[in-house]
């Protein structure tokens, strides 16, 4: 989307223009905060946080000349998902406070190695999941990344339930194959 | 939330995170409308907000806030008047109402007539087998346990088994009946249970009679159906010599397009007991599903594919659903693995009664997933309960 297609937009209506905003950058903003809080919020708190990124995004294109708005949306949303992700741990009794007694004994958990091999099987669980082709990398990533039910992903490729199910079947055999064969077991 | 193999996607860096926006569904427009209407809430209160206290944003600087101005209040020069006058008020008010309670306490007090008796509740169960020919028979009562009882030989294929389980529960003051029938056909050879986790009762937790009622039914329906649909070959005699793929030599995308590098065949079996012909398979299936629902797994083969050879044949039209069984020359055969969501067994977490009403039900209930073994997966059931009484799967998704 370019400024020039905000100003029309924004000169139209606003409404238009939050509309088209949310169209074009909307499945973006809410890979990157699912991505983030997928293991501690629910459905709710995930768009309880897109909706902060477009809050603060319709904002900034209003006010300011925004070059990209893509990369203005994903900055927000970054930021919003670390937000939200450490209000949400902290309700849940993942934080701890300096003043309390076992404080000092708290071991540094940030792993390098173990770091860099989550990054590695990442890449390679992605790109096998692609390497499936569509519609099956879609099927698999929407019913065990996104926890989407057959039916509702049925609705989203245009197929039956029962055709989502048996896709998926094959596509997780497909996938466990490859993903032996580059020695990713589990 | 989820736990499995797919928990590795998460802290994707920007180049991944493009390739899983690619495969993220696009919201729903209730979803979108949802999400819209509450930005646009937000952005009302951050503007009001940002114009009050003189906040600027620059985005060419990367998106930084600076705050400027101070705001200032003056108490209008009336108020303290006011607001004394309203203690004053208040303070009255206040004693007023203490008066009046110190002075009702001195009343005698009201007769009391004697509670209200407890209702009583009587509970029956009754059982009824009716044992046609024997083989051996697995009795699943209201809860969901399995027993075995009876035996026989099991050459012995002309057997059907029938058990009807009664519960009735009466109280004084409501009464609440459940009837359940209950048809069940099984081989001998063996009784495992694997693919059926122990059954699990649904949690009390504040549900009513009829709603924990209709969760047994859906427990013992739903138990059933995972026999029916997964590959049992203990269950049902299948004769691995007289067999016959099928093969789809293409598909259709979304978008209308033949994927002619994506075939794939499925192997079908003779299915030579408990029962072996399309009628029999039919009148069994159907105490479980409605027609509507069953039709769709069950073609016959002769309009569904073109003969290849005695052994092969070729899907007329492109589709990737084969359905459970087919029907060639009066026999009836049967696809393994044609389950579609990976299912390892039931979960032993109670069922979770989604919606309901006089004739419709939807329950759901979540399954291990034989990927990762988590048991955070949901399959929803449609039930509708048919002129007879009794509750049928019309749907699953």
């Amino acid at each position: 989307m370019t400024a020039i297609e905000i100003k029309e937009l924004l000169q139209r209506s606003s409404d238009d223009l939050y509309r088209a905003l949310l169209k074009e950058f909307g499945r973006y903003v809410y890979a990157i905060a699912f991505n983030k809080l997928r293991s501690c919020g629910t459905n709710e708190d995930i768009e309880e946080c897109v909706s902060d990124v477009f809050a603060e995004l319709f904002i900034a294109v209003e006010d300011g000349d925004v070059r990209d708005v893509k990369a203005l949306a994903g900055t927000i949303a970054k930021r919003k998902s670390i937000d939200h992700y450490r209000r949400l741990s902290a309700s849940k009794g993942k934080a701890v406070s300096v003043d309390d007694d076992d404080f000092r004994e708290l071991a540094d958990d940030f792993d390098v190695e173990g770091i860099s091999d989550s990054n590695e099987l990442r890449r390679i669980l992605l790109k096998e999941i692609s390497s499936l082709g569509e519609p099956d990398s879609t099927i698999l990533i929407q019913k065990f990344y996104y926890n989407k039910t057959s039916y509702e992903i049925a609705e989203s490729v245009s197929m039956t339930a029962s055709s989502v199910r048996s896709r998926c079947s094959r596509a997780i055999e497909r996938l466990r194959t490859s993903l032996s064969a580059v020695g990713f077991t589990r | 939330m989820r736990k499995n193999a797919f928990d590795r996607l998460e802290n994707a860096d920007e180049k991944e995170l493009e390739l899983i926006t690619e495969l993220t569904p696009e919201f729903s427009d209730e979803q979108f409308e949802r999400i819209l209407k509450m930005s646009k809430e937000k952005r009302d209160i951050l503007r009001k907000a940002k114009e009050s206290n003189n906040i600027t944003i620059n985005t060419n600087e990367g998106y930084t806030e600076t705050v400027t101005g101070v705001e200032t209040y003056e108490r209008p020069i009336w108020m303290r008047p006011l607001a004394a006058a309203a203690s004053v008020l208040l303070m009255f008010g206040l004693l007023a109402a203490g008066h009046s309670l110190l002075n009702r306490s001195h009343q005698p007090a009201p007769d009391i007539s004697s509670p209200l008796s407890p209702a009583s509740t009587q509970t029956s169960v009754t059982t009824q087998t009716s044992d046609v020919t024997g083989i051996i028979t697995k009795t699943t009562d209201a809860t969901g346990t399995a027993t075995a009882s009876g035996g026989a030989s099991d050459s012995d294929k002309t057997s059907e088994t029938t058990t009807q389980t009664t519960v009735t529960t009466v109280s004084s003051e409501t009464a609440v009946t459940e009837t359940a029938a209950q048809q069940e056909q099984n081989n001998s050879a063996n009784s495992d249970n694997a693919g059926v986790s122990a059954p699990s009762q649904s949690a009390d937790n504040g549900k009513s009679e009829e709603e924990k009622a209709l969760l047994d039914t859906a427990l013992r329906i739903t138990n059933e159906y995972e026999n029916i649909y997964t590959i049992r070959w203990a269950w049902l005699r299948i004769n691995t010599n007289d067999r016959f793929k099928v093969t789809a030599p293409g598909l259709i995308d979304s978008n209308g397009n033949v994927v002619s590098d994506y075939s794939y065949e499925q192997e079908y079996f003779r299915v030579e007991a408990p029962y072996d012909t399309a009628e029999a398979v039919k009148n069994y299936m159907y105490t479980y599903c409605t027609r509507e629902f069953f039709d769709e797994d069950f073609s016959d083969l002769d309009q569904y594919a073109e003969k290849i050879s005695d052994t092969e044949y070729r899907l007329n039209n492109y589709t990737d659903f084969m359905p459970l069984y087919l029907v060639k020359n009066g026999a009836l055969y049967l696809t393994p693995g044609q389950l579609g969501y990976n299912f390892a067994g039931w979960s032993d977490k109670p069922l979770e009664l989604v919606s309901h009403d006089e004739s419709r039900m939807t329950v759901k209930r979540k399954y291990i997933n034989d990927f990762d073994h988590s048991d955070l997966c949901d399959v929803l059931f449609d039930f509708v309960k048919e002129s007879d009484g009794n509750w049928k799967i019309n749907e699953v998704r």
